[in-house]
């Protein structure tokens, strides 16, 4: 089987647009919520999310392609071309064929079906651009990372609602090591926040009012976020043949199903995925320093995650330093595993993970050290990252420091 | 209303919680969509930290106020 290694990463999110402006801004513990910006009469109650403000899509791509690219494609092709140019590959034919693009999303082109369906039921349209399905299919953002980044291998998108990255970057992996592709460019990307979307949300009646505070006491829910990640993982022979720098190792992956309830979490479905990650990755618990949580800043979720983490870590899980990426860029749905990978793969690289910000202080049913308010150095030398979606469907990935 | 979606045969009493009615989360959130459908009205409601401590009688007083409120309107 192939060591597969991170060589390269891409970002589109609300606290940057390069994966430089995105980590220094989450080790600052820089929010990137703000008031709900959204054009057009129709309004939803929903006043804070996590947007990405100043996207320029002429800024990326020609008139002629914008037409074809929803924007989730769009957040998805940019964040690929950063994450292809850092990692200096060249797909040559050969190479190309040989490399996967495999794409988390939630929804997939959501705001193409919220603005083109409006149009038909209420604003009295009669046709349709030619361009509707091809936007809006969830397929999409796969299909045109393929064709913008040129890889010819194995391409699909995977849905699990919140754990979509997550799920499509440990399909990637599994493929690289089992030597079915040589690389892959794989992640996540989302953008639906749409006024029908948005209503939805406010239905289940766990949005937060005023601020995200995962872990934290008087947490009153998630912010909705949006944004793309992705990475170039690659065979460790590959990437050494080449000289390519190494960001980061995967090392495992693991999922389960709660086979629950179709919205309540479940300790004992996100314990499962995170010993199957560890058992993947042939690592023993006291080998981690540091978990990216899922920490929505649900009352259920950081209760039940905690839960599972004392189950899947025994003792050592108070010695984990665990952070929660969505306390600044909010809940990116399938984006946010990518988001968060890149999190951890880049505390791998620099010894410092980013805090949990906007917390209060304990909860007595959270009683672990989520990096409260304040950055930490430290040493780290392995990480998992969860994602527990809705549907009770969870997926976990174990990275290390890269060593020889 | 409650007792159909709690599955019950009984009708509940005025004093009993909400949470002890054996209505799950989403449950509570889908009567809660009901009960804003039959009035037309606006519930405020999070399921995060609303949840505690409501009973029966707090949930009808509620209604009842929207209601008057929506009638001062017209």
């Amino acid at each position: 089987m192939n060591r597969v290694v991170v060589t390269g990463l891409g970002v589109v999110s609300p606290i940057g647009q390069t994966v430089g402006n995105y980590w220094s801004g989450l080790v600052a513990g820089q929010s990137g919520l703000a008031p709900l910006e959204l054009s057009g009469d129709l309004q939803p109650g929903t006043k804070l999310v996590g947007q990405v403000k100043a996207f320029d899509p002429a800024a990326h791509f020609e008139p002629q392609q914008i037409s074809i690219l929803d924007r989730v494609s769009q957040f998805a092709v940019v964040a690929a071309r950063q994450a292809l140019a850092q990692s200096g590959l060249t797909l040559t034919e050969a190479l190309a064929e040989r490399t996967a693009a495999i794409v988390g999303t939630g929804s997939g082109g959501h705001s193409t079906v919220d603005d083109s369906f409006h149009r038909l039921y209420a604003g009295g349209a009669t046709r349709l651009n030619p361009f509707t399905i091809p936007r809006a299919m969830i397929s999409a953002a796969a299909s045109q990372v393929s064709l913008f980044c040129g890889t010819k291998g194995p391409a699909y998108v995977v849905a699990s609602a919140c754990a979509s990255a997550t799920h499509a970057i440990g399909q990637a992996f599994h493929l690289v090591r089992s030597g079915g592709a040589t690389c892959a460019i794989s992640g996540g990307a989302e953008a639906s926040i749409t006024f029908g979307a948005l209503k939805g949300w406010e239905a289940m009646r766990i949005m937060a009012p005023d601020a995200c505070r995962p872990f934290s006491r008087d947490r009153k829910g998630m912010v909705i976020g949006e944004g793309a990640a992705m990475l170039v993982l690659e065979t460790l022979e590959h990437a050494q043949a080449r000289g390519a720098e190494i960001l980061a190792e995967i090392v495992g992956f693991g999922m389960s199903a709660d086979s629950k309830h179709q919205t309540a979490p479940d300790p004992g479905g996100m314990a499962r995925a995170m010993n199957a990650a560890l058992a993947d990755a042939s690592l023993p618990p006291d080998a981690f320093d540091y978990v990216n949580a899922h920490g929505t800043g649900t009352v259920a979720n950081d209760e039940a995650e905690t839960t599972a983490l004392h189950k899947s870590f025994g003792e050592h899980a108070r010695r984990l330093a665990v952070s929660s990426t969505k306390s600044m860029v909010g809940h990116s749905l399938g984006a946010a595993g990518a988001l968060e990978l890149l999190a951890v793969v880049n505390s791998l690289r620099d010894g410092v993970v980013h805090p949990t910000i906007g917390y209060l202080g304990g909860d007595p049913a959270c009683d672990l050290d989520y990096v409260p308010n304040e950055a930490r150095q430290m040493p780290i030398r392995a990480a998992i990252s969860n994602s527990f979606a809705f549907g009770g469907l969870n997926a976990v990935l174990a990275a290390r420091k890269f060593a020889r | 209303m409650i007792a159909d979606k709690a599955s019950r045969e009984d009708a509940p009493v005025m004093s009993d919680p909400l949470n002890e009615l054996g209505l799950d989360s989403l449950q509570v959130v889908e009567l809660t969509y009901d009960i804003e459908e039959r009035f037309n009205v606006e519930i405020p409601f999070n399921a995060n930290f609303d949840i505690e401590a409501k009973t029966v009688a707090d949930l009808v007083q509620t209604v009842e106020r929207l209601v008057a409120a929506k009638a001062e309107l017209h």
